[in-house]
């Protein structure tokens, strides 16, 4: 399990993720959907293995239901109707269908995201916004470094409080309320002190001063030069053929749009072939690994 | 068992310990569900709306208006009476309270009086509720406020509270019923509300229409993935003559009539007008035509005998040989059909 792909430089890793995830939040044609999901299922167990099965079967199962059942009680639109609902509205072919679509392309953004975050670290972020925007990528570094941080300190206070017996889980309902009360106002009496903790050992190290730089051992090498402008030349191709409606597809009032065309079928080869981008990297770098160690 | 009871006794303590928070709670909770269940029903105004034949804020002069209001409903015969009446009161008001100012509202409501008795000579005439007699009867102008006092102490069986609505206020916006209508037109149907409606076994004949000829002039403007269902010459639905029950709403019409010819209808229930709003039929929505690009009133208005209502689809009770007509509106909230009071303006 080689990930070879989140070695590369951030600006690859970000250009990518871009244009993936514009792309599959804005594409509506079902194949592309299906494509998205696909490949953003395949990237996340590779990144994240028997997580991201969990996510999937745990959450973005149950998602899909509940979006494929609850969209066609609340849209009425579309031509075929099947049948009325006891409030007289029509419960439509097309709704149920749009629901299903839907449901699928929030799944696959969810997946694509999950591996965002594993790949995308949070000096990595740092290390491209740094410079552009600085109190943003900090900010934004710091709220995503508290949530972890502030679970591990609830559960260090929490078992404190067992110890004397006085945790969530004693006494009568009023008594742990008390509890529970009182561990949150140690929870956030923590949380600011330790917000000012950080500010002042920031300052005093002389953060936001001028002429500072961020230690960093990102390279750019020729084999990200090589990827970054696949990805670039792939994605604006895309964005380019959806702005000339190529692989339109419809909803409302009915369903309809051009799945199978030349051009359709040229931008679904294209479209499937940016999004295995990081998996094809990350498999031919372990073929090479394998091959090596065999000349061995 | 044993734990359940020192919880329930530490829960009695507790209340015990702070018997005055629990009861400041107590009453707060039982204050805001009062007045969720009285200002949710009613109107904005809580004078104009309660039930109550005299409110409990009134003070005297409040209820003295409320008293003449009421009069305008007795015949020109008890006019001496009521006048009578009026200076008994008047006494009284000025023994009790010798400001001039009541003395003052006094008088303006006798003023009152008179006027709107000697509109009755017309609101008889108006009776029959046709057409011809009320342009014949211009004596008082239909549109002016003292019609509409008239009007609704004859229509809503002199309910105390709502003859005491239009005298208590001088603007129009408060003449609204308590589902923020406007008052109608004269001559025309008033609206029922679809918990009154009593559906009888009572089978009569009118007419219905569904037309969105309107869309044609501005087919430019017009959703394009929706263009093909606009059809040639814009009916969706030819006058066509149906059977319905006494008692049913335009509402319950087109429901019914749109089912049994598979026509597309969508429809929202809109507790505030008390009334289904018709979001589309055919596919074809509102706001599906922005002939304005920031004032998009485009939608669907219905329309009987010629008349467009000023209140909603579901609080028209159809009566015999009526011809309903569903159009849709692209310009102005139906300024390009020729509907010019429908908005209540």
């Amino acid at each position: 399990m080689k990930n070879t792909f989140s070695q590369m430089h951030p600006i690859v890793n970000f250009v990518f993720f871009a244009f993936v995830i514009s792309l599959s939040m804005f594409m509506l044609n079902p194949v592309c959907l299906v494509i998205s999901l696909i490949c953003g299922l395949l990237n996340a167990v590779y990144l994240n293995g028997k997580k991201a099965v969990r996510l999937s079967l745990l959450y973005l199962l149950p998602t899909i239901a509940l979006i494929s059942i609850v969209n066609p009680v609340f849209n009425h639109d579309g031509v075929t109707i099947l049948t009325y609902f006891p409030w007289n509205n029509p419960l439509t072919l097309e709704s149920i269908i749009y629901g299903v679509a839907t449901a699928v392309l929030l799944s696959a953004v969810v997946l694509w995201f999950s591996c965002f975050n594993k790949v995308m670290t949070s000096d990595k972020f740092i290390y491209l916004f740094g410079r552009i925007i600085p109190s943003m990528s900090l900010i934004l570094s710091m709220a995503l470094r508290f949530i972890p941080k502030f679970i591990s300190q609830f559960n260090v206070v929490r078992n404190t409080q067992k110890c004397i017996g006085r945790d969530i889980s004693n006494g009568s309902p009023f008594q742990r309320l008390k509890h529970a009360a009182k561990i949150v106002s140690i929870m956030i009496t923590w949380a600011l002190e330790n917000a000012i903790e950080t500010a002042d050992s920031m300052k005093s190290r002389g953060h936001g001063l001028k002429g500072r730089t961020a230690f960093s051992i990102y390279r750019f090498s020729k084999r990200d030069i090589i990827t970054l402008v696949t990805i670039i030349i792939i994605g604006t191709s895309l964005v380019v053929m959806s702005m000339l409606k190529i692989a339109k597809f419809r909803y409302f009032p009915s369903v309809k749009g051009n799945v199978v065309s030349v051009t359709s079928i040229i931008y679904y080869i294209l479209y499937f072939v940016l999004m295995l981008i990081p998996l094809i990297i990350n498999v031919r770098e372990g073929a090479k690994w394998k091959r090596l160690r065999l000349a061995i | 068992m044993n734990e359940k009871g020192f919880s329930a006794n530490f829960i009695i303590k507790y209340i015990k310990k702070n018997k005055l928070y629990f009861g400041g709670a107590l009453i707060a909770v039982v204050l805001l569900v009062t007045a969720f269940f009285t200002g949710g029903s009613l109107s904005a105004t809580p004078q104009a709306s309660s039930n109550i034949p005299v409110s409990v804020s009134s003070t005297k002069d409040e209820t003295f208006l409320d008293k003449i209001s009421t009069e305008p409903v007795l015949t020109s015969d008890n006019k001496k009476d009521v006048d009578k009446k009026d200076e008994k009161d008047n006494k009284k008001n000025t023994n009790s309270n010798s400001s001039t100012s009541a003395v003052q509202n006094a008088t303006d409501s006798q003023n009152n009086v008179d006027k709107s008795s000697s509109g009755i000579n017309s609101q008889i005439s108006l009776t029959d509720n046709s057409v011809s007699n009320s342009q014949s009867s211009s004596n008082v102008s239909p549109y002016s406020k003292e019609y509409y006092y008239q009007n609704s102490s004859e229509t809503s069986d002199s309910n105390f509270s709502s003859n005491a609505q239009p005298s208590n206020s001088n603007s129009s916006s408060n003449n609204k019923d308590k589902h923020n209508t406007d008052p109608v037109p004269p001559c025309k149907p008033q609206p029922v509300e679809p918990q009154d409606q009593e559906i009888v076994d009572n089978e009569l004949t009118c007419t219905i229409s569904i037309s969105c000829a309107t869309i044609l002039n501005n087919l430019d403007k017009f959703n394009p993935e929706k263009i093909e269902l606009v059809p040639e010459d814009g009916w969706i639905l030819k006058p066509t003559k149906v059977t319905f029950n006494e008692g049913e709403s335009a509402y319950d019409l087109l429901v019914r009539v749109c089912k049994e010819n598979k026509i597309h209808m969508s429809a929202k229930w809109t507790p505030l007008y008390n009334s289904h709003y018709i979001e589309s039929i055919n596919n074809i929505k509102e706001f599906d035509c922005p002939t304005d690009r920031f004032h998009n009133t485009s939608g669907w208005m219905y329309c009987v005998n010629g008349w467009y209502p000023n209140y909603g689809v579901s609080r028209y009770e159809l009566k015999k040989d009526d011809i309903v007509e569903f159009n849709y509106s692209c310009v102005g909230l139906g300024a390009d059909l020729g509907a010019e009071y429908a908005t209540g303006g």
